[in-house]
């Protein structure tokens, strides 16, 4: 975005597509669930892996998404206790 | 052996247990937003936060004292994830982690009581009993328990198997979770193997095979590594607890280990 003395601006599209984000918090997960996703976590290295991922608002299926961190923190709590909170962002990748 | 050690409840942590997966990677963003993603699986570790609440004197003596003798984080010692299946390759059975008899044929893609086509089909031709079996480097003084689906349309028996301890269970033609908790019966040892054998001729289906080192079975969890680690470490020097009265004693014990 390039902008002038007089106040007016230039923009250039530069993504290829737009970026998205899903921030997901999931509580009262049993252990199965909870060491399911851990597994899913960890077969896909933190960041390093791409996955497709429903959008839970519209149910369009995003290709090429990624957790956006290499951290995963997974909380057992007992029976039907576990939590977890995951980002999911949709991105371009090389 | 130093291993982290079971309280008196037979667990090795108490609720909530917060685990950490921490893997790394190297991230290279271009100009025009994408991105360029290397993995380095040799630096994954795994973090546990156990909230140690209540313990006796005696569980924290063990803990105080497994940590004077690796002098805090400077040595390893063995850790089993009280979270996890300890097996590894739980759903792969002719994985090198496994030992089948000499005559048992495994086949894999059977359909599970999950819904899924993970389960493996068992068959024993030999004149003896056989099955499968997997040897864990975990002490033979802790209480396991060791859980399977088995179904069985020949009707035959399955022996589940925890170092000395055995358990004959029939098997039926639908599935059945069957558990083994015991101890593995020598205090000395360092190596416990766990299995399921069939008796000459027997067959059976079996999945979600899990030993766990408790008193009794959690849910099923698949593997890779297993959660046996055997290079854990407390993750700092300083290991702080609080006497809250007589016997009781509360901690956060943080341990940490390179990923299976």
């Amino acid at each position: 975005m390039y902008r002038f003395l007089d106040g007016s601006e230039q923009r250039f599209a530069h993504y290829g597509s737009p970026l998205r984000r899903w921030t997901i918090r999931m509580d009262l997960l049993d252990e199965g669930e909870l060491a399911a996703l851990e597994q899913f976590f960890v077969a896909q290295g933190g960041q390093y892996g791409t996955f497709s991922f429903t959008d839970p608002f519209d149910g369009t299926v995003c290709p090429s998404c990624s957790f956006d961190t290499d951290t995963g923190l997974f909380e057992y709590a007992g029976a039907g206790g576990g939590g977890a909170a995951v980002t999911v962002i949709r991105e371009n990748r090389n | 052996m130093l291993v982290f050690p079971q309280f008196v409840t037979a667990a090795s942590a108490l609720y909530p247990v917060v685990k950490r997966q921490r893997m790394r990677s190297v991230v290279n963003v271009l100009g025009d937003g994408t991105r360029d993603v290397f993995a380095d699986n040799d630096g994954a570790l795994v973090e546990w936060d156990l909230y140690a609440k209540g313990l006796t004197a005696a569980e924290w003596n063990s803990v105080e004292s497994l940590y004077e003798q690796v002098s805090g984080s400077w040595q390893t010692f063995t850790f089993l994830d009280p979270t996890d299946n300890l097996l590894a390759d739980s759903e792969l059975l002719s994985s090198a982690a496994w030992t089948t008899g000499a005559l048992v044929q495994l086949t894999p893609g059977v359909a599970d009581p999950l819904g899924t086509t993970r389960a493996t089909t068992v068959t024993n031709g030999g004149q003896n009993t056989g099955g499968v079996q997997q040897t864990l480097a975990v002490p033979g003084s802790f209480q396991y328990c060791l859980s399977a689906w088995v179904r069985s349309s020949a009707g035959s028996s399955v022996t589940l198997t925890a170092g000395a301890s055995t358990s004959v269970v029939p098997a039926t033609a639908v599935w059945n979770r069957v558990v083994l908790a015991a101890g593995a019966g020598s205090s000395a040892a360092t190596n416990v193997a766990f299995g399921v054998e069939l008796p000459a001729g027997g067959s059976a289906d079996l999945f979600g095979l899990q030993v766990e080192a408790q008193l009794a079975a959690s849910d099923y969890k698949m593997t890779g590594g297993g959660g046996v680690y055997s290079q854990a470490r407390f993750a700092a020097d300083p290991l702080v607890f609080t006497a809250q009265g007589t016997d009781v004693y509360d901690a956060l014990i943080r341990i940490v280990s390179p990923q299976n």
